[in-house]
């Protein structure tokens, strides 16, 4: 069965980069236009793998993160910050908040594969 | 005796209200201006992003199908050739039967010829004629080759063209399979460039977003200088301090950040 991914980012045409990416390597995407929808379908939903940008309108990426942590059944879900933020501080941020790991934007292709192979064992 | 010109406060500060109020005009004029040609680039990019994607994923899944149908037809192909081998194997054993009836019909007209044998003996075991008997054998002999013949012929066309289409199948194959991976490439190219064009956009929506809070601040200043000092309507300049105050810090935390050498870089916390 495929690992199912949920996919948050406010960028209509950055979701569908990301979840073209994942979809042709076999990935079921699931997508969120902001944080509040993002933690709406977390609620609902259980997923493998979930990634997040950090500036959002509404709820950002930190705090998102911090609500998919109070979430039982995401309390160890594997989430990736993948953001355009790179400073050290805002990485201590996520780090704190439960992030798994760190992306830089604009992403590789194959790079992101690699580590969503890497997170998902 | 003259008396020094008095300065004429009056004319003075109208004068500077007016330079004011002109450059208040132009620079609000040329924000406007600049506001609405931002709003265009970025309506522009979006569509062409748009429209870039849709096609990209579009190409990639087409190939991605064609590529899928090769393989099917070459798969159907294999198949039809499994299927074949049998029939190719009772296709010879027909042939090695009939090329022993032929060579056993052969020997028994020349033993027939050798040994004389008339019409008596075989009437009486078929109660037919002598010259019947010879043209059936001859019939049968003539029937046989043609047979087999045919049957030779039929075959070599099979294989011929079954040949001649695994060969094709399997150059179109290959020249399929190759250009699937060149754009899967190139569409990984693709994505990668077309994120830079997204966070462009995302740049000249925030330069816009910037404009109208100078535009607010550059009204809020005209409406400072409209009042005289002593009805200068303190709550309002308040209210105005405090909103160009939350727009600053809104932008201040803006969605996007400039393009970093940090660009790609990948982090597993521990």
């Amino acid at each position: 069965m495929a690992k199912k991914i949920l996919t948050v980012d406010d960028s209509i045409s950055m979701r569908q980069m990301i979840s073209f990416t994942l979809r042709e390597s076999g990935y079921e995407v699931v997508e969120a236009i902001d944080g509040q929808d993002g933690i709406a379908k977390a609620e609902i939903q259980t997923f493998d793998l979930i990634f997040t940008d950090q500036n959002m309108p509404n709820i950002d990426g930190i705090t998102l993160i911090q609500m998919l942590r109070n979430l039982p059944q995401h309390e160890k879900t594997p989430i990736l910050m993948l953001t355009t933020e790179a400073s050290d501080e805002m990485k201590k941020l996520g780090r704190a908040a439960g992030a798994t790991g760190w992306l830089v934007k604009p992403f590789d292709p194959e790079k992101l594969l690699a580590v969503v192979k890497k997170v998902l064992g | 005796m003259s008396h020094p010109a008095k300065l004429d406060l009056s004319s003075t500060t109208k004068t500077f209200a007016l330079l004011l109020e002109t450059i208040h005009a132009e620079l609000t004029t040329q924000i406007i201006a600049t506001e609405t040609e931002l709003n265009q680039v970025k309506s522009l990019m979006d569509g062409a992003i748009d429209d870039l994607v849709d096609s990209f994923i579009s190409l990639e899944s087409t190939t991605r199908t064609g590529q899928n149908l090769i393989k099917q037809m070459a798969v159907s192909e294999s198949d039809v050739a499994d299927e074949l081998n049998p029939f190719r194997n009772q296709q010879q054993k027909s042939k090695d039967l009939l090329r022993e009836a032929s060579r056993t019909l052969n020997e028994l007209i020349v033993d027939a010829k050798q040994n004389h044998i008339t019409s008596d003996s075989l009437l009486n075991v078929g109660k037919i004629s002598d010259d019947t008997v010879k043209k059936i054998l001859a019939r049968l002999q003539h029937s046989s080759q043609s047979l087999f013949e045919k049957a030779n012929e039929v075959a070599s066309k099979v294989s011929a063209v079954m040949t001649e289409n695994q060969s094709t199948l399997t150059l179109v194959t290959d020249e399929m399979a190759s250009t699937t991976e060149q754009i899967a490439r190139d569409v990984q190219t693709a994505v990668k460039s077309l994120q830079f064009q997204d966070m462009t956009t995302q740049l000249i929506a925030q330069s816009i977003d910037r404009l109208k809070i100078i535009r607010q601040m550059l009204n809020s200043f005209q409406v400072i200088s409209n009042q005289s000092t002593s009805s200068l309507p303190m709550a309002d300049l308040q209210a105005t301090l405090i909103n160009i105050s939350n727009e600053i810090k809104r932008t201040g935390q803006a969605r996007m950040k400039a393009f970093n050498v940090d660009a790609g870089h990948v982090e597993l916390f521990d």
